[in-house]
This record gives C-alpha cells, structure tokens and sequence, in this order.
C-alpha cells in the first residue's frame, strides 16, 4: 500500500476515535468494510455506520483517550500495529457506570486497505484487563 | 539474514507444529528468546505454553484461519483455533462439553530462522463469554 493508504488508519485513530470527528469516517472506510474482530455485536461489524457506531460507543464511556503505536508492520495490503490505548472512564461501559479511572490496555490491530479505502479490520484487545481494571476501580470505591 | 518470505514460512510451520502438532519442536526459538504473553497467568511464559493450555483443554483443537504477513523481521499473525471443551479447566471452568472458537494475534520478531521474540494476545474476554453464555 502507498503511504497515503497508510495515512487512514493514523487518520481513522487520530482525527475520527481520539478527536471525535465521525463525519470522515465514509472518507476512509469502504462500503463494503467488515469488521472481523472477536466479541462484537452484528451492527457493529459492517460498512462505515458500524466504524461510527464503534467509536461513539467508546466516546460515550471514556475521554481523554490516546493510542501510543509500539510496533507497526506494512506487506501488501495489510498494516498491523501493536499499541496500547488509555482513556478516562467517564460514562456507562457494559453496565458499570463511571468510575472516573483511568484505564490502559494493550492491543493488536490488522487493517486491509486498497484501492484508497480500509476494507477489513482484525483486532484483537485486552477486554478483559479493561474489565479487572474497572472491577478493581468498582470495588474501590464501595 | 531471513527474507521475509522464508520468515513467514517459518510462522507457518511454528503454527503448526506448537497448536496442531504432537511434539514441541524447540529448534523453532532462539535461546534468549523473549514472550510477551496476554493474559499472563503465572503458569504460561510463552506462546508455545499458552498452546499447551488450550491443547489440553481443547483435545480436538484445529487453527481455523491465520492470517499471515511480514515487514523486516517481523512477522505479525491473527488467528482463530476452534475446539471441544472436554479436557482440562479453562481459566478455572471445568470441561463444559461446548465447542469454542478463540481469536489471538501475534508479532515475532525473526533472527536468523529463529524467533527471537514474541508479542501475543489471546482473546481471554471472549473465552469467558463462551464459558458463561447461558
């Protein structure tokens, strides 16, 4: 892939999830994407609509979230990171309200990109380290 | 110096061998080889041991897909392996008799044939909700 093809996934992170700017996402997304990732519900898997559904569902639970790259590695049309993402949990996540903690997990992360879009996504994240954390914050704080 | 196909390869074969095959072939890692294993319960040090746990567990496990690319010396690898819940405990659950299919990704780092060192995930959350889905 070009380096423009890189640039959307950085844009897909940078501008769309940490800034909050949905409206790109059909820039950098095709129709036709898929979302292969374990643990996600349907609605959250096809087309631009589930990127946007994804990541208004993060920002509804957390702020201040930022994503550090640790490893990045480009073969054709495939880009994979390995990267750890933190946030501030500020609203409801799966039934546990806000604890106010800030949180830090690590993940990987494998996008398809051609012909100017991201087709297809694989990642897989620590859920359940984000869930000991928010449990731990939970009991906490009882 | 490995190019990256042969270090795909490699991958290839390690996949194999440490998840579908019968003996662990330990020429596969160099001797200072280093893992980062997630989760990192005390009892597994490496992506060869998280295997040996999910074999155990699983007595029919088979690698369903894998994903396989490089750049340099690294080789990064997403994966599903599906399997019978009929062995040993998963994460403290005992056997349950129910078909799981679990999702890791993996980056080596290759040196000369050998891996050097690895960064790996398994999707310990989605085993969980199988386990305990009603």
């Amino acid at each position: 892939m070009n380096s423009d093809e890189i640039k959307l996934i950085y844009r897909s992170h940078d501008e769309a999830m940490l800034a909050g700017k949905l409206e790109i996402i059909d820039e950098l997304y095709g129709e036709d994407f898929v979302n292969y990732s374990p643990g996600l519900p349907d609605y959250l898997r096809h087309g631009p609509n589930a990127v946007r559904g994804h990541y208004g569902f993060l920002a509804s639970a957390f702020s201040d979230m930022a994503l550090n790259v640790d490893q990045e590695i480009v073969d054709g049309d495939k880009i994979g990171m390995h990267w750890t993402w933190s946030a501030r949990h500020t609203g409801d996540f799966l039934g546990i309200p806000a604890t106010g903690v800030r949180v830090e997990i690590t993940g990987f992360e494998i996008v398809q990109i051609y012909d100017g879009k991201i087709r297809a996504a694989w990642i897989v994240q620590d859920n359940a380290s984000l869930m000991a954390q928010l449990q731990s914050a939970v009991q906490a704080q009882a | 110096m490995s190019s990256v196909d042969d270090n795909k390869a490699l991958i290839q074969r390690y996949t194999e061998v440490v998840w579908q095959g019968t003996a662990l072939d330990a020429t596969f890692h160099a001797s200072d080889s280093i893992s980062h294993p997630l989760p990192s319960p005390s009892s597994v040090s490496d992506l060869a041991q998280t295997a040996g746990y999910f074999r155990a567990a699983l007595p029919d496990l088979t690698v369903s897909e894998s994903l396989i690319f490089g750049q340099d010396d690294r080789v990064m690898q997403y994966y599903t392996f599906s399997g019978t819940h009929t062995g040993s405990p998963l994460f403290d659950f005992p056997a349950s008799g129910r078909t799981l299919t679990i999702a890791g990704e993996n980056i080596f780092r290759i040196r000369d044939g050998h891996i050097v060192e690895t960064w790996s995930i398994i999707d310990a959350a989605g085993v969980f909700q199988q386990l305990s889905a009603q």
